[in-house]
């Protein structure tokens, strides 16, 4: 690795900064050993802990992975692991009253909410937190999870992505539908709300139709800053053309490179900079006081998320039924499952629906490899985290990010509510030292804190074509 | 004569509709976190048992004050800074997601440590159907059995994860005991919502359920009516009404205006009147000094489980409330201040329900 390590100014960017956001997935949380008040998965106060210690670290933002029904196990809820957890934008409410420079980003589904909700509820945690408010657009087809909703699963997939940007068209024309300046500044103004400052939005599109009556005024970032999870060709289209951040799991250091040197030109060629949209991976973080010691933490770690339960259910999931009775150290069933399509239970080991597929590819594997059950699921859910000392992880994060790898990680805590200790008081004085993070956060808004521009809507003249060709004048 | 808890209605400025020419500040500050933040703490720390947090009906044509946030998550923020206060955000039910809507007030019940109630609004028209591209429902009672649907749902939802499932059994690798959930499979007539909800049963197992005067239809999911009335024989009728439908709680909603800075509060009427005038609407309005209204508010002790507040000017009356007006009605005996760690079921007297789930083994 140090060889590869060059001067600072011979980066691709000399002077790029590393953004940290702290990165709480919707579960599920496998150590639960370690946490006195189990309520406390729970308790928008102890979220409040975890921000308040983020922030303390200058993080950028906290950021949620979205909930819509809680992960079941061969048909039960799965019981191994802390499952649920608080409405993301209430609880934003709740972070926005602790807390005053972090961002707060909720993923939320576009396929399971009404535009005229969502961006009333947005705009409100936007306008609760001063400007600190992010929106990750997330979209689905599972049908599975429509269960919990009135309309239940009527998406297919190509059609899943039309529906999303009529969506979130109307959620933006909504917010761009109260003027900043639309309240009277007195109270001797003839009326409340100045003539012109609120606009109704009428939008009949193909997929949905909304008339709305804006409610929420603007807060100091104007809008929400928006972020995109995605990785299939389509995903980084959609990204590339409207969002301001995009959420990725790239972090091996060429494939990162690549995936951002994609997105960037993709980025251009629809009339954007390209260093307008940040790249922000999720990764763990472990750190030690020697190579050793972070290696026996990560090692500690790694062995409380892989029990035998939790290895024998990776497993169940393809095979769609109990394999209690066989052995995790010897090979896979030798019986193929009968399964034909895996159940869409957002369970952990996304087979495409076709299990057969997975199994031979799983087989091949262990094949190769010797591996038995353990050794071929620990081989399988292996996550990229940097682990070392503090010094070390810091010139590692620094390389990745002046070479334009990644603007930022999604780092998710080891502990609730106290999983950023070692980040925030060891890895992030280290990254002030080499100049790639900052002492104080540069603003007060999300925007300004992640240095980007005004919102990104007015500004892609793509999206003004698209407003025009899904609008029907009132 | 009993002791009965006291709570406002939070509408903009306050619920006269020239209310915002009377506020300490300018309209464009209405909706700062700052001045929210300090709305509330005067309201906490008042005696004021509980703040109803009204909706917009923003395609209102007469909507002076047309702007407000999402009734939850003010109610949440407020939750953040507040210790006392039962917080009721009023959110309507038909067209609404009973799933989001039961994860979010649960979230208010947690955020609040128990301090949480649901205003429930059962409304439609054309134009609130449009915002969610869908037509306004037609026929005779069709839009309240779609809320009392959403309600129902709501509460199974509520109920879904028993007390006590968190269990943590490191022997056994085991967060959940699987015994204590259950699928809502809630029914409506328009949605089935499968469940289970998204966190463990609310502080309080249910929230507090409001209705301003629910029906037949409704009332039987209702824990407290709120009941209008412009003179005090009709408020009295009303709440019998809702007491026969069956609904534990009667809260009567009154209008207020108080002597205050220095004028009477019939020139304080007098000038907002002129600014913008004040129909009577459906409810009992009170004007003069505290010492006045404290006595009439105090005669309905014994009809009513406790009133509503509907402030004239929230800046101006509000600090009269507290200073004047609660500590009389203490002084004659009449009112119940909250206490710390209470929550808002401990308010009104009414128990923590038993989750309908386990209701359902124990007779079986």
């Amino acid at each position: 690795m140090n060889d590869r390590r060059l001067h600072a100014d011979d980066y691709a960017r000399p002077h790029a900064r590393l953004h940290l956001n702290v990165f709480q997935p919707f579960g599920p949380i496998y150590d639960w050993t370690r946490t006195p008040q189990l309520r406390d998965y729970y308790e928008p106060e102890a979220y409040l802990a975890l921000v308040r210690e983020a922030e303390r670290g200058l993080f950028s933002a906290v950021f949620l992975g979205e909930s819509l029904r809680l992960r079941e196990h061969l048909g039960r809820l799965n019981d191994i692991a802390v499952t649920g957890r608080p409405d993301a934008l209430a609880l934003f409410a709740y972070l926005a009253a602790g807390t005053s420079r972090i961002g707060l980003v909720a993923t939320l589904n576009t396929t399971y909410t009404d535009p005229v909700d969502l961006a009333r509820r947005i705009a409100t945690v936007d306008v609760l937190s001063e400007g600190r408010a992010g929106w990750n657009v997330v979209t689905t087809d599972n049908g599975w999870t429509g269960e919990n909703f009135r309309r239940g699963g009527f998406l297919d997939r190509h059609n899943r992505y039309l529906y999303a940007e009529e969506h979130v068209a109307a959620v933006q024309a909504i917010w761009d539908g109260f003027a900043a300046d639309a309240a009277a500044d007195s109270r001797d103004e003839p009326a409340w709300l100045r003539p012109g400052g609120v606009t109704d939005v009428d939008r009949v599109g193909d997929h949905l139709r909304a008339r709305v009556r804006p409610q929420v005024p603007p807060s100091p970032q104007g809008q929400a800053v928006y972020f995109q999870a995605g990785d299939s060709d389509e995903g980084r289209d959609f990204a590339a053309r409207r969002a301001e951040g995009i959420f990725t799991h790239h972090v091996e250091f060429d494939e990162a490179v690549a995936f951002t040197a994609d997105i960037r030109r993709r980025a251009r060629s629809y009339g954007r900079t390209g260093d307008d949209i940040l790249v922000v991976p999720g990764a763990s973080i472990v750190i030690g006081d020697t190579p050793a010691d972070a290696d026996e933490k990560a090692r500690h770690l790694r062995e409380r998320f892989l029990t035998d339960r939790r290895v024998r259910q990776i497993v169940e999931e393809v095979w769609q039924e109990d394999l209690a009775h066989v052995d995790l150290d010897g090979p896979l069933p030798a019986d193929d499952p009968a399964a034909e399509r895996q159940s869409r239970t957002h369970g952990i080991v996304h087979t495409g629906h076709e299990p057969s597929a997975k199994v031979r590819e799983w087989r091949a594997l262990a094949d190769a490899h010797g591996y038995s059950i353990r050794e071929l699921v620990d081989h399988l859910t292996r996550a990229r985290a940097f682990v070392g000392t503090a010094g070390d992880v810091a010139d590692e994060l620094a390389h990745f990010v002046r070479s334009d790898a990644f603007d930022g990680l999604n780092v998710t805590p080891d502990a609730f509510p106290d999983g950023l200790g070692d980040v925030v008081d060891r890895l992030v004085p280290e990254l002030q030292e080499r100049g790639v993070y900052p002492s104080e956060y540069p603003g007060t808004t999300l925007r300004e804190n992640l240095g980007l521009p005004e919102t990104i809507g007015h500004r892609v003249p793509e999206r003004a074509a698209l407003l025009e060709a899904a609008a029907v004048s009132a | 004569m009993s002791r009965f808890p006291i709570g406002i209605d939070l509408e903009g400025e306050g619920a006269h509709p020239a209310a915002w020419r009377a506020a300490d500040h300018p309209p464009s500050s209405l909706l700062t976190p700052a001045r929210i933040t300090a709305r509330i703490a005067a309201v906490d720390a008042s005696g004021l048992a509980f703040a109803t947090v009204p909706e917009l009906d923003a395609l209102a044509p007469a909507s002076e004050v047309p702007a407000a946030l999402d009734t939850i998550e003010a109610a949440v923020f407020a939750a953040a800074s507040t210790r006392r206060v039962g917080l009721v955000p009023a959110v309507n039910a038909i067209h609404a997601e009973p799933y989001h809507l039961a994860n979010q007030l649960s979230t208010l019940d947690w955020a609040s440590r128990g301090r949480a109630g649901w205003l429930v609004r059962a409304v439609d028209s054309p134009d609130l159907a449009a915002g969610y591209g869908r037509a306004a429902h037609t026929g005779d009672d069709a839009a309240v059995r779609e809320a009392r649907d959403v309600v129902a749902a709501v509460r199974r939802l509520w109920d879904t994860w028993e007390d006590d499932i968190l269990i943590a059994d490191v022997e056994g690798d085991r967060f959940l005991d699987l015994d204590r959930w259950h699928y809502a499979d809630a029914e409506g007539e328009t949605f089935h919502i499968r469940g289970p909800g998204l966190l463990p049963r609310p502080p309080q197992g249910q929230l507090v359920v409001w209705a301003d005067e629910p029906d037949e239809v409704l009332a039987p999911l209702v824990d407290v009516a709120v009941v209008g009335g412009r003179s005090v024989d009709a408020v009295l009728a009303r709440s019998r009404r809702a007491a026969g439908l069956g609904v534990p709680r009667r809260v009567a909603a009154v209008e207020i205006v108080l002597d205050a800075r220095g004028e009477s509060a019939a020139e304080r009427l007098d000038a907002l009147d002129r600014a913008a005038p004040w129909r009577v609407g459906d409810r009992l309005r009170l004007s003069g000094s505290a010492a006045r209204i404290a006595e009439q508010l105090a005669g309905l002790a014994t009809h009513v489980d406790g009133l509503r507040l509907h402030p004239a000017v929230l800046d101006v009356d509000l600090p009269v409330v507290a200073d004047e007006l609660l500590p009389r009605l203490d002084a004659l005996g009449v009112l119940r201040t909250p206490l710390d760690g209470e929550t808002l079921r401990d308010q009104l007297g009414l128990p923590r329900p038993t989750n309908v789930f386990e209701l359902a083994r124990e007779n079986s």
